[in-house]
């Protein structure tokens, strides 16, 4: 019979990093009792899930259209019309901070998803075949050596600035750290005995690595992926700020940000809120990301 | 010695890296600077004149051996916009940039590392929850943002500090160090949330350790076996932190200056960028790259002061 990837990883101590598994009910125990001794990453979750809900419902739901201009209502406070007043156009800031929360999380979540599968690959490859470690491990240190910010802005000048291109800045960006944490998983893994088993029964390498070496990567990846999220949407913020990120009219937390700039004394509501849900939504990633890092480790 | 060779050496190959990407950015996926250069309606005559005054009618890897031979003698090419060469042109902004950094960085310091130390000695307690959530805060609230707080409550409500432009401190050291308030401040609370958070986990780490318990026991104050036990130990992964974070201290400068005017690289390339100012963006992405590089390997090297149990022979 053949050993499967994780009963194994089980059986060598959790050698990834993986916690010792139960049985499904004993595991339930385990993230119950995890959860009441760190409230933490329960806040993190609720943040999380909250902003989740905000960017998939909220345009749904947003009072108005985020890009009608209407000079007669510029840079009124917060009331009943318009709870979180409006910017210098008229236009509405709750409604543009719904669509902004949209624009925001797809970003982040497409920069996620795209960091998640290129690193995998590169960390899956350097980390097996060890000849194209030097060659790869060497390429994603020079990338991580630029300021992310600033080899973003530059990747964005040569592209084009649009929201596709930031999120493939971003992901040029990040894939080198997603790449290194792999790397290190793999490392270990493959010094397990069941590797050693499951070559010698003949298997491909493609298929090792896809189907017995990558299961037992999956928790700090999960880990590294909630932060790149987090640190996504504030890059996204950051570049949409300086101008580099989505154009306007489109509305984008960063740059509503940099709009209110002009009109931080006269109205200042437009820039509490923006920076208000960034901060929110990053947060919460970050305390679940520290959350599931801390529920993995196996010191704990 | 020799360890300081082979890091050296091992440098090499990331620096190659650095250049082949610089390189390959702006001139294969830039496109052809002289349509940025010439004006629309020049003829073709005068774009082959430009494209071989610029070297472009070369082969790619021609042109990127000449690029190198030319970055390797300090020469990174000229400016299009100012038309001064990119190496002058970032000299004279990363003085500002200079003074922002370091002062930053020292603000962040002072906090965050007391501010780690005591979370740690004193885990689970209302002050290490206080410290976490401040450090917690100087990650996840964008620095730009936290920055227009600062020149909302400081300078617009209060009055009390000026909140845009430079002056130099060693000219006028009174309202030079007034002008660098708020932007150290802004920059420094992301540092501090990045250090407090890995010099309170170093500390844990050290903590948990034997040699501790062993001091413990001895009867040793506790000041002593923080101060000198522990935190020695705990130094290197503190560095380590402090180094890397000098990246993120450069990508937080541009958008700190933006705030604050700072006349400083930041505000520099986000021009640049607006005037799709290739050489120039080439130029501050190799040189901060390199600077990254060399704090990385100079804090490499210092472990050994930290811990004497590295040797490099």
């Amino acid at each position: 019979m053949k050993p499967t990837a994780v009963s194994t990883a089980a059986h060598a101590g959790g050698s990834a990093g993986q916690p010792q598994r139960g049985s499904f009910r004993e595991r339930m125990r385990r993230a119950r009792r995890f959860l009441a001794t760190n409230p933490l990453i329960l806040i993190g979750l609720i943040m999380t899930v909250f902003m989740l809900a905000v960017a998939i419902v909220g345009p749904e739901v947003a009072p108005y259209d985020p890009t009608r201009i209407n000079n007669l209502n510029r840079l009124k406070a917060p009331n009943a019309e318009h709870w979180l007043g409006t910017d210098e156009f008229g236009r509405d800031v709750l409604s543009r901070l719904l669509y902004g929360a949209r624009v925001s999380a797809l970003i982040g979540f497409t920069t996620l998803v795209l960091t998640t599968v290129f690193g995998t690959v590169v960390g899956l490859v350097s980390g097996y075949f060890r000849p194209l470690d030097a060659i790869l491990m060497r390429v994603m240190d020079g990338l991580m050596t630029f300021p992310s910010l600033i080899l973003a802005i530059a990747l964005i000048a040569v592209l084009g600035i649009n929201a596709f291109n930031v999120v493939i800045a971003l992901t040029i960006v990040y894939t080198p750290q997603t790449a290194r944490v792999v790397r290190s998983s793999v490392l270990s893994v493959k010094a397990t005995d069941f590797i050693e088993a499951t070559r010698a029964l003949g298997n491909r390498h493609v298929r090792i690595m896809f189907r017995h070496v990558l299961p037992n990567c999956v928790s700090p990846l999960i880990v590294q992926s909630t932060f790149i999220m987090g640190y996504a949407i504030l890059a996204e913020a950051a570049l949409s700020f300086i101008g580099a990120g989505v154009p306007p009219p489109a509305p984008s937390w960063g740059n509503m940000l940099a709009d209110s700039r002009v009109y931080m004394y006269q109205a200042p509501w437009m820039t509490y809120f923006p920076g208000i849900g960034i901060s929110i939504f990053v947060l919460g990633l970050i305390l679940l990301g520290d959350g599931v890092r801390d529920y993995l480790d196996p010191r704990n | 010695m020799v360890f300081i060779l082979r890091r050296l050496i091992q440098l090499i190959p990331t620096l190659a890296v650095i250049a082949v990407v610089a390189f390959f950015l702006i001139r294969v996926a830039g496109g052809d600077p002289t349509a940025l250069l010439l004006p629309q309606d020049a003829s073709q005559e005068d774009i082959q004149r430009m494209r071989r005054s610029m070297g472009l009618h070369q082969p790619l890897f021609l042109q990127f051996f000449y690029w190198m031979r030319d970055l390797l003698s300090g020469n990174l090419g000229i400016s299009y916009y100012t038309r001064d060469t990119v190496v002058s042109t970032i000299i004279d902004r990363a003085y500002p940039t200079l003074w922002l950094a370091v002062s930053a960085q020292m603000v962040a310091i002072v906090i965050a590392v007391p501010a780690g130390i005591i979370s740690a000695v004193r885990q689970n307690s209302w002050l290490d929850r206080l410290f976490t959530i401040f450090a917690l805060g100087g990650v996840a609230i964008p620095n730009f943002w936290f920055a227009m707080m600062l020149v909302m409550v400081v300078s617009i409500s209060l009055g009390w500090l000026p909140s845009q432009g430079f002056t130099d401190p060693l000219q006028d050291p009174w309202q030079g160090f007034r002008r660098l308030v708020l932007p150290s401040v802004a920059l420094g609370y992301l540092q501090a949330g990045l250090i407090t958070r890995m010099t309170r986990s170093a500390m844990l780490d050290v903590l948990r350790l034997d040699y501790v318990r062993t001091a413990r026991a001895k009867g040793l104050r506790e000041t002593a076996i923080v101060g000198r036990h522990a935190l020695s130990n705990a130094m290197n992964p503190i560095l380590t932190v402090i180094g890397i974070s000098m990246a993120s201290l450069f990508t937080g400068a541009v958008v700190t200056e933006l705030v604050f005017n700072f006349p400083g690289l930041g505000q520099l390339i986000v021009e640049a960028v607006g005037r799709r100012d290739f050489p120039l963006i080439q130029g501050v992405l190799v040189i901060l790259a390199v600077i990254t590089l060399l704090i990385n390997f100079f804090i490499d090297i210092s472990y050994g002061l930290f811990d004497p149990r590295i040797r490099y022979d």
